[in-house]
């Protein structure tokens, strides 16, 4: 199946990150099925790694079970293709480095573009190393992401702007990924100084777990949300409602960022 | 292009980091090259260094081992008297300086061992920081003292619970706490590795063991060493003493961790049988799997216990201007027995290693040849890990 663009979007997309293998390879690929059917806008499929410094205690477990479940980067895009086979919506593989240097980035791009994934987001890539793989996903035709933080200069930004084909993933806080209750106001202040220097589509990760997160930054002039440790937590509790609590903060979400869209 | 040039080693090296480090890293880099340049930076940190630490140390012939050995002579770069038992206050005092006159309040740091821990709560205590130590729950186990003596020195120890519960989980978790506190916070990496500028920094304040090993050769012996050994976890202690030597005829001996055998899979020797990959923000040899998981290690010495290694020690290797060797546990166990008995020194079980390749060397070589080794801690911590390694207890 070819995949659908996720940009330009006339609503604001609500990106869910899952991790194939956790809880098992079946379960998370059910998981995502019901999150596509309860109206995710995209998925981001994450390659578990050993040593995950981006992240906090709850992708941590995720992929440290992931791993123990067996699951690497050839089983990952397994996965995505299973996904594909079925779905049209636009899929994106979240990695560290280290697994795709292994499988080689000529590969990996290739492989990308043989099951329709739209692109990739590698988390320890700067700007600085990025043109090998910005020539690799032009060459494969494959969207470029690229991550911001509230640390990244106007000059960065600008470097960043003039990659990313795709989206910018704006990194919300200092620091890991794990749900919170409310953002600093530099968080703001950050997001609107980026809508400032780019025209590109902008997405929030990093905390994302709240309708009222949502809405506070479509409110900032963001495009999307991507949401990961929130539903991760609810498959931690293992209990038999994980996925209807799953599906009710999706929906819930969904609806504050079209409402906030609307206003 | 806004391309880094500096921290490469043909190839090796780089920032590997997520975007949110890239400016506290870029500040680090900024001030240290300031820095280095004031009269009033090099003086103070050369006066903690003389008086704190206790630099500079000395160079001493091991006579009564290099007797028993009866072959090459064997010299001992005894970083063991510092401050602290080991080379790690060399670092600790210069990048805590650097913390202090870029306004951070907060020192956190990694350790696996333990020294680089006490030395980072040493210097934080004289220098008035706040200090926490990220340490891998097995790691607190093997070596207690030194947890003990860190809590005493009003650091907070971290037990790291994730992953291999050793030193590549406590640098992880380093990393995390950095992201979200950088402002406040210098990360006080304990070796050679890490993103730019970590190696290039750590290198520089490392290198005065070479520097003054050179000096003492020439005073005490009259001419250059034939070899100079060291053992290689992240490997600060290594291109401390090597630095000074790259440009010269010395042979320069690496030895890393190889546990209980290469062949067995349990060891910590990337160097050997690593491959190419990225860890900690630098591109360097690691030990991964196929799919690039980065492996468990194992070595009976907590501080070589390590899956990578310095980016300078990969490019070096593959320059060939140094030997990178592995020496199993057993073999540091006996080196670690002959020396305290032969010279009443009890070494740590990183240098060990270094000692008992020496030892094998030094038995081949005739005595006009001088072999260097750097002892780059003491092994007071190591006395719990040596009797397990006997079945011993302190009781019996």
């Amino acid at each position: 199946m070819k995949a659908r663009k996720l940009f330009p979007s006339k609503s604001p997309v609500l990106i869910c990150y899952i991790v194939p293998g956790y809880p098992s390879y079946d379960e998370s690929l059910e998981l995502t099925k019901m999150l596509i059917k309860g109206g995710v806008d995209a998925i981001e499929i994450g390659v578990p790694f050993s040593d995950p410094i981006a992240d906090g205690k709850t992708i941590q477990r995720a992929s440290y079970y992931a791993l123990k479940n067996g699951i690497n980067i050839i089983k990952v895009l397994e996965f995505a293709k299973s996904i594909r086979n079925d779905f049209d919506l636009p899929l994106y593989i979240m990695s560290y480095l280290n697994p795709i240097l292994k499988f080689g980035m000529k590969n990996f791009a290739k492989r990308l573009s043989d099951i329709s994934i739209n692109g990739s987001i590698i988390v320890d890539l700067p700007i600085d190393y990025f043109d090998e793989w910005y020539n690799l996903s032009n060459e494969y035709e494959l969207e470029t992401v690229l991550l911001c933080s509230p640390s990244t200069d106007n000059l960065r930004i600008k470097l960043i702007d003039e990659k990313a084909t795709g989206f910018i993933y704006l990194v919300s806080i200092y620091g890991i990924t794990g749900i919170r209750e409310t953002y600093p106001k530099y968080t703001y202040d950050f997001i609107r100084r980026i809508r400032n220097e780019t025209n590109k589509p902008l997405v929030v990760g990093f905390g994302v777990s709240k309708a009222l997160h949502a809405k506070s930054f479509i409110e900032c002039g963001v495009n999307g949300v991507v949401m990961g440790s929130a539903i991760l937590n609810f498959l931690e509790m293992h209990d038999k409602n994980s996925i209807d609590k799953i599906l009710d903060l999706v929906k819930e979400i969904k609806e504050s960022l079209l409402l906030a869209h609307k206003l | 292009m806004h391309e880094v040039k500096e921290g490469w080693f043909e190839g090796f090296g780089g920032r590997y980091a997520p975007e949110t480090l890239i400016k506290a890293l870029d500040e680090l880099w900024t001030n240290f090259n300031r820095l280095i340049q004031e009269e009033n930076f090099l003086q103070e940190y050369n006066e903690y260094l003389k008086d704190y630490a206790g630099r500079p140390t000395p160079l001493y012939y091991a006579r009564n081992l290099s007797n028993k050995i009866g072959g090459a002579r064997i010299f001992l770069k005894r970083e063991d008297l510092l401050h602290g038992g080991a080379h790690k206050i060399n670092n600790a005092l210069g990048q805590a300086l650097l913390a202090k006159h870029m306004k951070k309040t907060r020192i956190i740091a990694e350790t696996g061992a333990g020294q680089h821990g006490v030395a980072t709560a040493m210097v934080a205590a004289v220098l008035g920081l706040k200090a926490e130590i990220y340490m891998g729950m097995d790691d607190m186990e093997r070596q207690k003292p030194n947890v003990l003596r860190m809590k005493l020195l009003n650091a907070k120890v971290h037990p790291v619970d994730s992953g291999s519960r050793t030193l590549k989980d406590a640098i992880n978790e380093a990393i995390r706490d950095w992201m979200a506190n950088f402002e406040t916070t210098h990360y006080l990496i304990g070796s050679v590795v890490g993103p730019h500028p970590y190696p290039t920094i750590v290198k520089y304040f490392q290198s005065i063991i070479g520097r003054e090993t050179k000096d003492q050769c020439y005073k005490k012996i009259g001419k250059l060493p034939d070899y100079i050994i060291a053992c290689v976890g992240g490997g600060s202690n290594a291109i401390g003493i090597f630095n000074d030597f790259l440009e010269t005829d010395v042979k320069l001996v690496g030895v890393q961790a190889a546990g209980k055998g290469i062949e067995t899979g349990f060891h910590a020797a990337p160097l050997i049988s690593g491959s190419i990959g990225v860890l900690h923000g630098m591109k360097t040899y690691v030990l991964q799997d196929d799919f690039g998981q980065i492996k468990d290690t194992y070595s009976i010495a907590a501080g070589l216990d390590y899956p990578a290694v310095g980016p300078e020690h990969a490019f070096l290797k593959d320059k060939k201007r140094v030997e990178y060797v592995s020496v199993k546990d057993d073999e540091a166990i006996e080196a670690f027995e002959l020396l305290s008995k032969t010279e009443g020194i009890i070494p740590a079980l990183e240098p060990s290693h270094a000692l008992a390749y020496a030892i094998k060397l030094a038995e081949r070589l005739d005595k006009e040849k001088i072999i260097i080794v750097n002892l780059s801690g003491r092994g007071d911590k190591d006395i719990h890990s040596y009797m397990k390694f006997k079945g011993e207890t302190y009781e019996s």
